[in-house]
């Protein structure tokens, strides 16, 4: 079955540039060195900041820690009733949990988070959860 | 020139000159969510006209009845002027409120009183509900949430009818919040039970130009509908379809498409979905043992492989393989058998329409798509598919709302005509920014499986990947139906049953609503009512007093669109953007008139409360997450912000310093150039979409297994991987008599419930025969005994029932029974609305059964009996 008008033109074009597998070009990603911890402050703000004693928390986590690790970690703590939809495995997060590294948001959840120098994360925390339409 | 005002009586402006205000400002409208840029002109503090932006891409200088109309609506004596407190403590239709005045310190008093109260107890017992109409809301309201602490923010009441579907669908495919023809390149268009560029919402006015250009150009446009109206009336030709049966007839399509004709444009299929993907027997992926990502057949290798780990064009698309042992086929295999047992002989029967047009129309989007080519575009190679099928409100709007959207587009999917040139298009989901920062950019990702990943949302509330299905926490059990967006269960019949089955932990206890009308939009007025009287306080910013009103403890005087600012014109931008080449634009809203008494703008008032309850570092901290404001310009601490810096704050975020709010008020708007990698993004980025819905097995395991031990039985059948033909309810009543399916559709003169009392609308209403009035085919309607205008009585079997005038018309299904619009008000605050039209709402059943069981979208459809009540006056 084909359908399709020869030559195929728009093929190349889905199929985009050639790639090599991983197997082929036989360069694996090293495993991750795990070398102590990182100690990371996290803010809580929403309906997070009413579920701990204390605000900010101070979490103690192995090395090298992600996104991921910090809500995980939260979750933990605050319990995980209060995110909308929790993490179905490692690295899927619900993107309504909104993270922010010194400021900045962090949309990867799998990225390594590190601070100049070593110092502690400064992390704040908060759920923005609304559905909808429109 | 004369000015009739209703407020400040006669003016002449002509004759006063010069003025010391004589102004264009350049704004946004908010008539409907479509939000067109305009320029208002203000002579001595008073709009004297309104008119289209010629600047802008939003609406492209064009503007409709509504949008013109907007300055009645402004200046409507009826508008509420100062805060109001409730005496009479009863509630109920009808029931006079005894409003009393009150200070502004007074009812903020009362509002922070209740709001510290709940949120020390459980925030998540407060419910926030925004209207549709003025999407620019969404901003002060979303973070006033995420701030506060709830997850109980809806739009539209809850009953929102338009979208469960159509934005869950067209995110999973499109990567956006909905689709619509490339009118710039289709040369053939489906409509199924949508308008685009016919009538109103998303860049209305846009679009209505662009497929007017396009027909002229030769675009032929099929538009399947049960009524022959806004998009009918201009296609090439009108497909008459029973009600809700869309899917059905896409199905059938699909069928001709895939096995009769053999069209389909395998390398798209091969490379931009999950076509290749090798099931089971248990309908899962094979999945690779060490990596755990879904295995594709490499034809080259002979073997199976990780799909990131094979080469597309080796993959296959067809056949039955052996995987250690286990039989495995593409999904794409079964979804090419699944299709078969959907004839067009067998979809005439249920739909109505001939099986040989199903052949027909297949034959000629098959022809028409191109299979295979592709087109230069500012010297850009790009795929070219000039066919697209498109679906919105009405075909999703069913019990099986899912099924009938995804229907749909996947004869798009199956020949490759998804946001290419000419094709089906998302609008806009891929923006590389502004040329001078580079914001704000998304694009689509991969998730794990790869498969795509919206690269921008309202908000934050993603369609794919799904949730994991938990015991709810949320009113709405949208943390159980991981698949829905709004939710009847806000105020549906049942709601407080499954609130006790689910454990629910708490119970909704405070509203605050901006400008919704929920006694009108959701479903029959006494279910909602019931619902509202349960709460212990309302608060309703409004305009006027509308029927929802009724309901609150505090009624606060809300500033119009004409008043107010906003650093977006709509949230997200794109909302109102038109699709296809042209340009990008980014426009804002701000004050044309004074407020009028003591009115005071919605996003000002929500920043006064949170200090008053004493959360504003959490409301900064929410402003910051919902439009991710970045260093410098993020909020800060507990920083009390004005809401026109937080809008520079935004502005400033996106467009550089040079670009704050200032400069955003001599310009009105930014604009900037598309680049065809944008807009036909599809062949540029590593996603893939999911014509096989793989996810459904586990979660509707994964709910059946939280909710059945509770009571709650979740069908299998809305949880098949294939998209299939699942009926409504009112294809199952038989009962004598009931011969007609009750549907409504949107009126273009008119937004919601909203614009009815606009004395100009109105009057265009009174003007239109279809407006006010129940349309019933002229063979039906005579059958029935029945003559233009006669009085009849609408009623469905559960005893619900409207009454209305007759327009018989051949522009209708003969089963249909069409009424126009949200009519039918009630209260003496909308004296020019009240008692016009029909309310078709009243018809509607508001529970678990009337609501998919997938994504919670109500069957807006009802088999109803008529009875004539007098004859035409």
């Amino acid at each position: 079955m084909s359908g399709v008008s020869e030559p195929d033109y728009s093929a190349q074009l889905w199929y985009g540039p050639p790639r090599r597998s991983r197997s082929e070009d036989g360069e694996s990603r090293p495993p991750d060195i795990l070398v102590g911890t990182v100690e990371v402050a996290v803010r809580l703000f929403g309906i997070l900041a009413g579920l701990t004693p204390e605000n900010p928390i101070t979490l103690s986590l192995p090395a090298p820690v992600t996104a991921g690790d910090v809500v995980a970690a939260v979750q933990e703590q605050c319990g995980p009733a209060m995110f909308a939809h929790p993490a179905r495995r490692i690295g899927e997060t619900s993107p309504s949990c909104r993270l922010f590294l010194a400021g900045e948001p962090i949309e990867d959840f799998g990225a390594r988070l590190e601070a100049e120098g070593g110092a502690p994360l400064d992390v704040e925390l908060i759920l923005v959860l609304a559905y909808e339409g429109g | 020139m004369n000015i009739i005002d209703p407020k400040f009586g006669t003016l002449e402006a002509e004759e006063k000159a010069p003025h010391e205000d004589n102004t264009w400002v350049s704004s946004s409208c908010a008539l409907c969510y479509g939000s067109c840029s305009i320029k208002a002109h203000r002579v001595d503090g008073v709009i004297v006209k309104i008119e289209g932006n010629p600047d802008s891409v939003v609406g492209k200088g064009r503007l409709c009845g509504k949008g013109v109309s907007g300055i009645m609506s402004h200046y409507d004596p009826n508008r509420v002027t100062k805060p109001l407190r409730r005496t009479n403590p009863e509630k109920g239709i009808g029931v006079d409120p005894k409003w009393k005045e009150v200070s502004w310190d007074e009812a903020l008093d009362e509002i922070a009183a209740e709001l510290v109260r709940i949120r020390a107890e459980d925030p998540r017992k407060l419910l926030l509900q925004r209207t549709t109409t003025v999407t620019a809301s969404r901003l002060p309201f979303q973070a006033f949430a995420a701030g506060f602490g709830t997850p109980n923010h809806s739009t539209g009441g809850g009953g929102l009818h338009c979208g469960n579907g159509a934005h869950l669908i067209s995110g999973i495919m499109h990567a956006s919040w909905g689709v619509l023809p490339d009118f710039q390149y289709c040369n053939y268009a489906i409509y199924f039970g949508a308008s685009k560029g016919h009538s109103a919402g998303h860049a209305s006015t846009s679009n209505m130009g662009m497929a007017a250009d396009a027909r002229a150009r030769g675009m032929k446009m099929v538009v399947v509908d049960p009524m022959c109206n806004f998009a009918a009336a201009k296609a090439s030709e009108w497909v008459p379809i029973r009600v809700g049966t869309d899917g059905a007839l896409a199905l059938a399509m699909c069928n001709v498409l895939v096995n009769d004709l053999g069209v389909i444009d395998a390398p798209y299929l091969k490379a931009k979905t999950n076509g290749p993907y090798l099931t089971g027997p248990d309908k899962r992926y094979m999945r690779d043992a060490f990596t755990g990502k879904p295995l594709v057949w490499d034809e080259r290798a002979g073997g199976a492989r990780p799909f990131d780990e094979s080469d597309p064009a080796d993959m296959a698309l067809e056949g039955t393989f052996s995987v250690d042992g286990t039989a495995c086929r593409p999904s794409f295999d079964r979804l090419k058998e699944h299709f078969l047992q959907f004839t067009p002989e067998w979809a005439e029967e249920i739909t109505t329409v001939p099986a040989a047009n199903i052949r027909r129309i297949t034959k000629e989007f098959a022809d028409e798509a191109r299979v295979g080519s592709t087109i230069v575009i500012d010297g850009v190679t790009v795929p070219y598919r000039p066919v697209a099928a498109i679906a919105f409100r009405g075909s999703q709007g069913h019990k099986n709302s899912v099924y009938n959207f995804l229907a749909v587009d996947l004869l798009n999917q199956m020949v490759g005509a998804a946001d290419v040139a000419g094709s089906c298009l998302g609008f806009n989901p891929t923006c590389h920014g502004h040329p001078d920062t580079g914001q704000p950019w998304y694009e689509p990702n991969a998730d794990p499986d790869g498969l795509m990943i919206t690269g921008m949302w309202m908000g934050y509330h993603y369609p794919y990947p799904v949730g994991a299905p938990r015991l709810p926490q949320n009113i709405g059990l949208q943390d159980l139906f991981v698949m829905s967006m709004t939710s009847p269960f806000l105020d549906s019949t049942d709601r407080e049953k499954l609130w006790d089955d689910m454990d629910l932990p708490y119970r909704p206890e405070m509203i605050i609503n901006y400008g919704s009308n929920l006694l009108m939009s959701i479903a029959n007025k006494d279910v909602v009512a019931e619902s509202l009287k349960t709460y212990k306080m309302i608060v309703s910013f409004d305009v006027l007093l509308t029927e929802t009103s009724e309901f609150a403890d505090i009624v606060l005087p809300d500033c119009d669109y004409l008043q107010s600012k906003d650093s977006r014109s709509n949230f997200p931008f794109i909302f109102s953007l038109p699709a296809g080449m042209g340009e990008w634009c980014w426009p804002i809203r701000q004050p044309v008139a004074e407020p009028q008494g003591e009115q005071r703008p919605m996003a000002e008032v929500m920043l006064e409360l949170a200090d008053r309850v004493g959360f504003r570092a959490d409301l900064n901290a929410g402003y910051n997450g919902a439009i991710n404001l970045r260093p410098p310009y993020r909020l800060e601490g507990d920083k009390k912000y004005t809401y026109e810096e937080i809008c520079d704050h935004d502005l400033k975020n996106n467009f550089g310093p040079e670009h704050g709010w200032e400069w955003f008020k001599e310009h009105g708007l930014i604009k900037w150039d598309k680049k065809p990698e944008e807009v036909y993004w599809r062949a540029f980025v590593d996603v893939r979409v999911p014509i096989y819905w793989e996810w459904m097995i586990d979660t509707h395991k994964e709910i059946a297994a939280i909710a059945e031990p509770r009571g709650l039985q979740i069908p299998e059948e809305y949880y098949d991987p294939m998209a299939t033909w699942l009926p409504c309810l009112s294809h199952e009543e038989h009962g004598e008599g009931f011969d007609f399916y009750a549907f409504y559709y949107r009126d273009i003169i008119h937004t919601n419930s909203y614009t009815m009392e606009n004395p100009w609308l109105d009057e265009a209403a009174r003007l239109d025969p279809f407006s006010y009035n129940i349309a019933i085919n002229t063979e039906s309607g005579r059958a029935q005994g029945l003559a233009d205008g006669d009085a009849i009585a609408v009623e469905t079997s559960t005893g619900r029932r409207v009454e209305g005038r007759v327009k018989l018309t051949e522009a209708i299904h003969p089963e249909g029974l069409g009424i126009a619009a949200l009519a039918g008000h009630w209260v003496d605050t909308m004296p020019i609305a009240k008692g016009k039209g029909v309310f078709f709402n009243e018809l509607l059943e508001l529970d678990y059964e009337h609501a998919s069981p997938v994504n919670l979208n109500l069957d807006l459809c009802a088999k109803v009996k008529i009875t004539r009540l007098e004859a035409a006056s």
